[in-house]
């Protein structure tokens, strides 16, 4: 090609891409009144495309049913969905993106903790909210109040009751713990949460300060059995994602070990007992709701999950899990607050629009959604645990 | 216990080697890296699980996985290596690099974020000697690895195509002036080291786990060291060097833990390229 | 400004410093694939120092460009005689054990991350992309610079007409190592949080991207290629979930259609004799 057109067409590129994403901006404005914002920063792409994609559709939903009833005062609402590709560097062009473009009143979102941990603080210099629906790294609301909200427990307030009921079933006297160390949530779980639970209960840590370790998708985890299999303990404990909690089993019962296993919330997805069959049965967990929940507010969910699924069709996203309840809930959340605090959707007050949602999330203590009582004093997520247990082939409520 | 860990790190390093032997493959004739090496790897799993949920038996589920990912590997030739034969000697490598990220996403559109698992179709059964338990699924996995090392050792040293193989990357001009047909030694080189990879993948989800999408990163990269640490371009060094890290991971993981992993496969990935480049069984390949 | 293009632009700025460390070091024939590595390293330390010893921003950055420059030195040596290959390798293998050994050292958070930093602005990016770039516009006219070049272009020669090519290849990893370590500063500080992945080795491998399709032969290259590519995924978002695919999809086809890269050295000398022509006024009337 001519090296001058070469050169012309670079710079026109350069110009129409950074005027594109100017000209955003300047355009969206216009609109007051027609309708009300919410952003969603979720992941579209990458590690957590099904997850994300799940997310985006419970918030959808949400919307749907609040549109359906009219809307909030006649306006409906509508969700602007960003790709935050599951990375955090995007997550914040995402979120920034949400706030000048969109103009958005609050955002669903992120997902990740290491995204989080950078679209928090992010989010209070903007000052906007954002409620995360899946992140239990510990301490990380505490550490960006006040606009950062994380409609999600963490992960010792659902081992508490999960560890009494688990030693209440098996009697269990001695438990070791196998836990990952590359993901964060899994490492406190396995190295702070278990531990200190388990002594609450007055039961004896084999592995004292020593888990047995592997990394987050691990490949193999023979070694890991042997030497589990070696200690000979009543039951394991578990900090461990779903799929990796599901080959830990596995990989245990091919090794001849017969001991009951139990996590927390992050092993509820990942289709466990479905995949697990025989091996995985008499395991324990805990979570806020599963899917196997048929309470009025929960098949009223189900139902309007079914109908916003078609913004992301597909076999990865036909059933819910957790985490879309959250962002359901979450979008709720935010239109109590737009009703109660007298948002007023003008543009002229965005910025004061914002900042009555945070002080609608921050004293929300008594909230009625799907699985949502609203928000601590740290800005954590306010639940009630359900103990579940694997029987015949799926998660099965452990009443008292 | 430490026999049952030295089992389990056979079992480990043998998915390895396999992926190993296909970068030396590579290596040998090209005398370039293609980093979407892993991704095939992925893929060969990925291609035997939609085969094996179609309800195509174990053993022809494996085969069309070898096939197919052989053939995603000559589609890396294709894009990545042949139209960059002028360019910049590293440019293969980079756009193997961007190739690797067009795998990858476009798994995880096909087949989701989230892992997928292998159908339980057939029975393991599980042997006791002494402290050591092995299931078949060991000595599959171990039969089938050394099966394919050996076949393709002999390729090379043995048929014509080997030879054809042993005098491109001698040198590439001598050997089309001599009348071999280098852009078909490239296309059958690519295509196999894409079907070992692909054997790998589907061992490795049989036995070990879910699959994702991303799971090539790296398998790949530990298949690189084990090339390093074996010998550059040879083909047993590879071998061995799979099976050493297989090993020592396991070994980590049992005695130590398994944060240390990679720093210890990677320092001595780094200390080998620095003080012993020929690796242990010494390099063939040009650059020496 | 809106804030979404102020986020862009930042990113950006912290791509092209990340583009032209690599650039630094290729300007004597070596590529390195573990700038990751010397990013991290400047990282950390920079917000360590902000965070836990309450250093300001500034000198902060400045020691941790150091600490990882002198890293950048310690690794050139055992790798100097390693060529080809072996040299992008053995590079690699140090970008993976900065990043684990950052996953695992407690102090800086190990797995959980080290949250705090934060001071990056706008401004100040520039301000090190704009002083980094007048250094480099300067080595091109300097001697010092015209010496790289017979280093790359031939190595032999350059020894026997007296260059020091030892020192000048410790001394461009030095370099590239410092510059990366600003940018990782930068990021730290700018993301207000750092973790071990954030330096992995596909942000060693997207720096070299940025060079090669930008055009290796001059340093502007480097500075275009990475402005394109970080424009390029936020211009690509109404793929949808496609649009990570088509982003590598595009690399591979750049690639095959231009593996030259965008910019080559005739050009700029084109572009910079036009330049100079309009400067002058009417002088110049063949352009």
């Amino acid at each position: 090609m001519d090296r001058k057109l070469r050169m012309v067409m670079l710079v026109l590129f350069c110009i129409v891409g950074l005027t594109l994403l100017g000209q955003a901006s300047a355009s969206a404005q216009a609109i007051a009144g027609k309708e009300i914002r919410i952003g969603a920063a979720l992941c579209i792409s990458g590690h957590g495309a099904n997850v994300g994609k799940r997310e985006a559709i419970g918030a959808q939903a949400a919307v749907d049913v609040v549109n359906a009833a009219g809307g909030v005062s006649k306006v409906p609402l509508k969700l602007y969905i960003e790709d935050t590709a599951s990375n955090p560097q995007e997550a914040v062009n995402v979120v920034r993106k949400l706030v000048a473009d969109s103009k958005a009143l609050a955002i669903v979102g992120p997902h990740y903790s290491s995204e989080a941990e950078a679209t928090f603080p992010l989010g209070n210099k903007l000052k906007i909210v954002q409620i995360c629906v899946a992140s239990s790294k510990p301490g990380l609301s505490a550490a960006n109040r006040p606009y950062a909200f994380r409609n999600t427990l963490t992960e010792d307030k659902v081992a508490g009751a999960v560890v009494k009921a688990f030693k209440k079933r098996y009697a269990i006297k001695r438990v070791a713990i196998i836990t990952d160390i590359k993901d964060a949530v899994s490492k406190s779980v396995g190295t702070l949460v278990l531990p200190a639970a388990f002594k609450a209960e007055g039961v004896e840590v084999i592995t004292g300060t020593d888990p047995v370790t592997f990394q987050t998708n691990d490949t193999q985890f023979a070694a890991q059995i042997t030497k589990l299999k070696a200690m000979n303990p009543d039951g394991v404990g578990m900090g461990a994602l779903g799929p990796d909690a599901l080959n830990i089993i596995t990989e245990a019962r091919r090794q001849g070990m017969t001991q009951p296993f139990m996590s927390t919330a992050p092993i509820m997805e990942g289709e466990v007992p479905e995949l697990g069959g025989k091996a995985v049965e008499g395991t324990f967990s805990g979570t806020i709701w599963d899917r196997s929940d048929d309470s009025p507010k929960s098949k009223k969910f189900k139902a309007a999950y079914d109908k916003a699924v078609r913004i992301y069709p597909g076999e990865f996203t036909k059933l819910p899990d957790y985490y879309p309840v959250n962002a359901y809930d979450a979008v709720f959340m935010i239109v109590e607050a737009i009703q109660k605090k007298g948002v007023t959707n003008k543009p002229a007050d965005l910025e004061k629009d914002r900042a009555k949602i945070m002080e609608y999330l921050t004293t929300l203590r008594n909230f009625d959604g799907v699985a949502s009582r609203g928000f601590n004093e740290v800005g954590d997520g306010v639940k009630d645990v359900q103990v579940y247990e694997i029987k015949g082939g799926q998660w099965v409520r452990v009443k008292d | 216990m430490f026999f049952q860990q030295l089992i389990n790190g056979l079992m480990l390093g043998s998915t390895y080697s396999l992926i190993a032997m296909g970068y030396t493959l590579v290596l040998g004739v090209l005398q370039m890296l293609n980093i979407a090496h892993g991704d095939v790897f992925m893929f060969g799993a990925f291609l035997g699980l939609t085969f094996a949920l179609l309800g195509i038996p174990l053993y022809w589920a494996l085969l069309l996985a070898m096939l197919g990912a052989g053939i995603i590997s000559i589609l890396v030739e294709r894009f990545c290596f042949r139209p960059l034969r002028k360019a910049h000697f590293l440019g293969p490598l980079l756009s193997t690099i961007a190739f690797g990220i067009l795998l990858q996403n476009v798994g995880t559109q096909i087949w989701g974020s989230e892992p997928s698992r292998y159908p339980q179709t057939t029975e393991i059964a599980q042997f006791q000697l002494g402290p050591i338990l092995i299931s078949s699924i060991h000595i599959i996995i171990l039969a089938t690895s050394l099966f394919l090392m050996v076949a393709i050792d002999q390729l090379v040293k043995r048929t014509r195509l080997g030879r054809a193989m042993r005098a491109t990357s001698e040198n590439q001009t001598n050997a089309s002036l001599l009348g071999v047909d280098i852009f078909w030694v490239f296309t059958f080189t690519f295509f196999a080291s894409g079907a070992l990879a692909g054997v790998a993948g589907v061992l490795t989800a049989l036995v070990y786990l879910q699959i994702t999408p991303f799971i090539g990163i790296r398998q790949g990269l530990i298949g690189m060291v084990a090339m390093v640490i074996g010998g550059l371009g040879n083909l047993r060094g590879a071998m061995i060097g799979g099976i050493m890290i297989g090993v020592m991971e396991v070994m980590n993981d049992a005695y130590l833990t398994a944060g240390y992993r990679d720093m210890i496969v990677f320092g001595l990935f780094f200390v080998f390229l620095i003080f012993k480049p020929e690796g242990l069984f010494g390099a063939t390949s040009r650059e020496s | 400004m809106s804030v979404y293009l102020e986020g862009v632009l930042a990113l950006m700025g912290i791509n092209i410093l990340m583009a032209l460390s690599v650039y630094a070091i290729l300007t004597t024939d070596q590529l390195s694939l573990g700038n990751a590595g010397f990013m991290a390293i400047g990282a950390y330390t920079s917000a360590y120092l902000t965070v836990k010893s309450g250093v300001p921003l500034l000198p902060a950055i400045l020691v941790g460009a150091i600490a990882s420059s002198v890293m950048g030195l310690l690794v050139s040596i055992p790798v100097l005689r390693l060529k080809g290959i072996y040299l992008v390798m053995a590079t690699l293998g140090f970008g993976e054990i900065v990043r684990t050994f950052f996953m695992n050292f407690e102090p800086t958070g190990g797995a959980y991350g080290f949250r705090g930093p934060s001071g990056a602005t706008l401004p100040l990016i520039y301000g090190w992309v704009l002083v980094t770039i007048f250094f480099f516009w300067l080595l091109t006219r300097s001697r010092l610079g015209r010496s790289l070049d017979a280093v790359r272009d031939d190595p032999e020669v350059a020894s026997t007409v007296g260059l020091h090519v030892t020192l000048l290849k410790i001394g461009a990893f030095g370099l590239g190592a410092f510059i990366a370590g600003v940018a990782g500063a930068l990021y730290a500080h700018y993301m207000f949080y750092i973790e071990s992945n954030n330096f992995n080795f596909l942000v060693s491998a997207m720096a070299i991207l940025f060079v090669i399709l930008g055009g290796m032969e001059t340093f502007w290259g480097a500075v275009v290629g990475a402005i394109i590519f970080s424009i390029l995924p936020e211009v690509l978002r109404f793929m949808k979930d496609w649009r990570l695919s088509l982003y590598g999809a595009v690399l591979v086809s750049m690639m095959i259609f231009r593996p030259s890269g965008i910019l080559t050295r005739q050009m700029i000398r084109d572009l910079g004799e036009r330049f100079e022509g309009i400067w002058r006024g009417a002088g110049s009337k063949d352009a």
